[in-house]
């Protein structure tokens, strides 16, 4: 694990475990609703959310945590150093997103200038352990990381395969 | 498999089942199949049942036409005249064999043989005509210029304006163009990729394509490689529309490729097929990457689940049994 | 009788929501815009007297929560460079931690969250999270709590 990368997702998961408090709480507005309010316009009632947190190891890796008080959206911006890792990361939260319904937290849109979004409501919780949602999210940021550069590590290696192979029987 | 054949080989298949069947039980044969870049065959014995038809349809039959393809063929197949004989074509295609059984099945086991897989590459030697009209070609500008010198102002002008045979194998878009020269032949690509990732992925393929010559492979052609831009050398004779996803590769064949013979006609089967093995392999690693992402989907799923607070599995299968401190068990409905 | 069933009532209550600026509490003496400038020249020479712990301290004695954003953002580069200069001029940065009040220790937290939003923090993310490692081992999550109910922004 490199040097700052430690720091970063403990900085990341005490903020988590800090913002994943969460209770029931029913619609101001609209009788018998309940919904996350940090998803809702909340001009009418501020109250209800917290001041959002940014922890950032550079400034292509950052983590947006918004909490309010039935929901914290999570959203990441995964390293992207050349465009092939772009086009992996776009890939690979694609792919995720796609396939939001079985992540329960997942978002199916990220929020803007970030890569994924995580919605965790108050029916999470109750649901699931609160620290081993955290440990998720943390061994989710740690293996897209491993897995992008790994992903292109592969297609470098297979580009130069594939090259040799056909340039080979010319001669 | 790394690599792509350059035969069919439904088509080889069909033609070797004929030549092994007996006439008499060989049935009613109807077979259309097809091949890269929109060729089509059709095998078929509706006259008689000894007198196979085989045609083909290849996109750029008209291009072709103009580099001689119908004598080239007649030619390269002029050593089974017994046996194979030019129709008229059939509708719907661009050029048409028959092939007596009858004759072609009395001779020996290496004639078959030879006939089944030349036949089986009848799209690779259609598309090798206008390659093998720009290597002769470039025999003649070798002879002319080899004794006089090619620095000069004059020959640079010539050489400049020899001609360029163009391929629109796949329609306006994605074409092949070959310009001989007197100590080269260049054929360039031009091909569409499809997609964001298609393009990038093949922008590392290709780097690697012209990294791979001065790495390990000095002998091979020179490759490059550029983005929207049409290399110079046809830049006046580019048909369809400017693309930001187009792409160029420009392959520089060098005297040791063209050398007359197996070696030259190894040369035309490898490179025309560049594309098909390009973006084949573009595919495959897409694929790849598929399987990998979908197996580190799994894994996340897993991790999650650990979340889930009843006694579940890795799979996320609820675990039975479970115990108390002490080892008791619960046990529902007891009172 | 009139048919009570029939009032509206919600015309005899509008609706109550508050607002934003409601939401901040009283603060007990806020800082003078006009005296910004003098805390941040005051920290500056005791950073470049070497006087660290002094000036860290001054910096999160006393922060702008009322001021107008420019100002604020003036004291931002100010906790900024204390901070990175606090760093690069010693190995331990958990003394410096440890002498903080706890008041001043839920302002650090603070500014560091604030700090790593902006586009200079984020260059320094490594800095930044040292700190903020640091801080929040001694502290526990305290300070993060604080940092996000507290309607006091820095």
């Amino acid at each position: 694990m490199s040097q700052s990368l430690k720091p970063y997702l403990t900085a990341v998961r005490s903020s988590l475990t800090a913002a994943i408090c969460l209770e029931d709480f029913s619609s101001q507005l609209v009788e018998r609703h309940n919904r996350p309010e940090i998803e809702v316009d909340n001009s009418h009632n501020p109250e209800l959310i917290l001041n959002p947190m940014v922890i950032a190891r550079n400034e292509n890796e950052k983590v947006l945590i918004e909490p309010s008080i039935n929901s914290v959206r999570v959203s990441i911006k995964i390293k992207q150093a050349d465009e092939i890792e772009q086009i992996l990361v776009h890939q690979f939260a694609r792919f995720l997103t796609s396939r939001a319904e079985n992540f329960f937290i997942l978002r199916r849109v990220p929020i803007k200038g970030y890569d994924i979004s995580f919605l965790v409501t108050n029916f999470h919780t109750e649901q699931m352990l609160k620290d081993k949602l955290v440990d998720f999210i943390i061994e989710f940021m740690e293996e897209v990381d491993k897995e992008i550069s790994e992903m292109k590590l592969f297609l470098n290696a297979r580009a130069r395969v594939i090259a040799e192979a056909y340039l080979t029987p010319f001669d | 498999m790394l690599q792509i054949e350059s035969s069919n080989l439904l088509l080889e298949k069909t033609i070797r089942e004929c030549l092994s069947t007996e006439i008499e039980s060989l049935k009613g044969i109807q077979r259309t199949f097809t091949d890269f870049d929109f060729t089509t065959y059709q095998v078929s014995n509706s006259t008689a049942k000894h007198l196979v038809v085989v045609s083909i349809y290849v996109k750029c039959w008209s291009d072709l036409v103009n580099y001689g393809v119908e004598e080239y063929l007649e030619a390269k197949y002029a050593k089974f005249n017994k046996v194979l004989q030019k129709i008229e074509t059939e509708a719907g295609y661009d050029f048409s064999f028959v092939l007596d059984l009858s004759v072609a099945q009395k001779e020996d086991v290496e004639f078959k043989e030879e006939l089944v897989s030349e036949l089986a590459n009848l799209k690779r030697n259609s598309i090798a005509a206008p390659f093998e009209k720009a290597f002769s070609r470039y025999d003649e500008l070798a002879e002319t210029y080899a004794n006089s010198n090619v620095y000069s102002e004059e020959v640079k002008q010539e050489l400049e304006n020899e001609s360029i045979l163009t391929i629109n194998y796949r329609g306006l878009d994605e074409s092949i163009y070959i310009k001989p020269s007197f100590d080269r032949v260049t054929v360039i690509f031009s091909t569409i990729f499809k997609d964001e990732t298609d393009k990038i992925f093949g922008r590392v393929f290709l780097q690697e394509f012209v990294d791979a010559r001065r790495r390990t492979v000095q002998t091979a052609p020179q490759v490059l490689y550029s983005h929207i831009e049409p290399p110079l050398d046809i830049r006046n004779v580019i048909q369809g529309r400017a693309d930001d996803n187009k792409g160029y590769v420009t392959f520089v064949l060098f005297p040791r490729h063209l050398v007359k013979g197996d070696r030259r006609q190894n040369c035309i089967s490898h490179i025309q097929f560049f594309r098909n093995y390009f973006h084949y392999h573009i595919k495959c690693a897409k694929a790849y990457m598929h399987s990998r992402m979908r197996f580190r989907v799994k894994e996340f799923l897993k991790v999650l689940n650990r979340a889930k607070p009843e006694n579940v599995d890795d799979e996320g299968k609820l675990i039975e049994n479970r115990k108390t401190a002490s080892g008791r068990r619960f046990e529902v409905g007891r009172g | 009788m009139e048919d009570w069933r029939r009032i509206d009532i919600d015309a005899f209550e509008p609706d109550k929501f508050l607002s934003k600026e409601e939401l901040v509490p009283a603060i007990a003496n806020p800082v003078d815009e006009a005296a910004i400038p003098s805390i941040i020249a005051e920290c500056k020479a005791k950073l470049s007297k070497g006087q660290f712990a002094e000036a860290l301290k001054t910096a999160l004695q006393n922060p702008p929560y009322l001021s107008s954003p420019a100002a604020k953002a003036s004291y931002d580069q100010l906790v900024f460079e204390t901070l990175i200069s606090v760093k690069n001029n010693n190995t331990d940065i958990l003394p410096f931690v440890k002498q903080l009040s706890s008041d001043e220790q839920d302002t650090l937290v603070k500014y560091l969250y604030k700090i790593m939003d902006t586009s200079y923090g984020s260059k320094q993310g490594a800095v930044l999270l040292a700190w903020y490692e640091k801080t929040v081992e001694f502290t526990g999550l305290g300070p993060v709590i604080r940092f996000m109910s507290d309607r006091r922004t820095v």
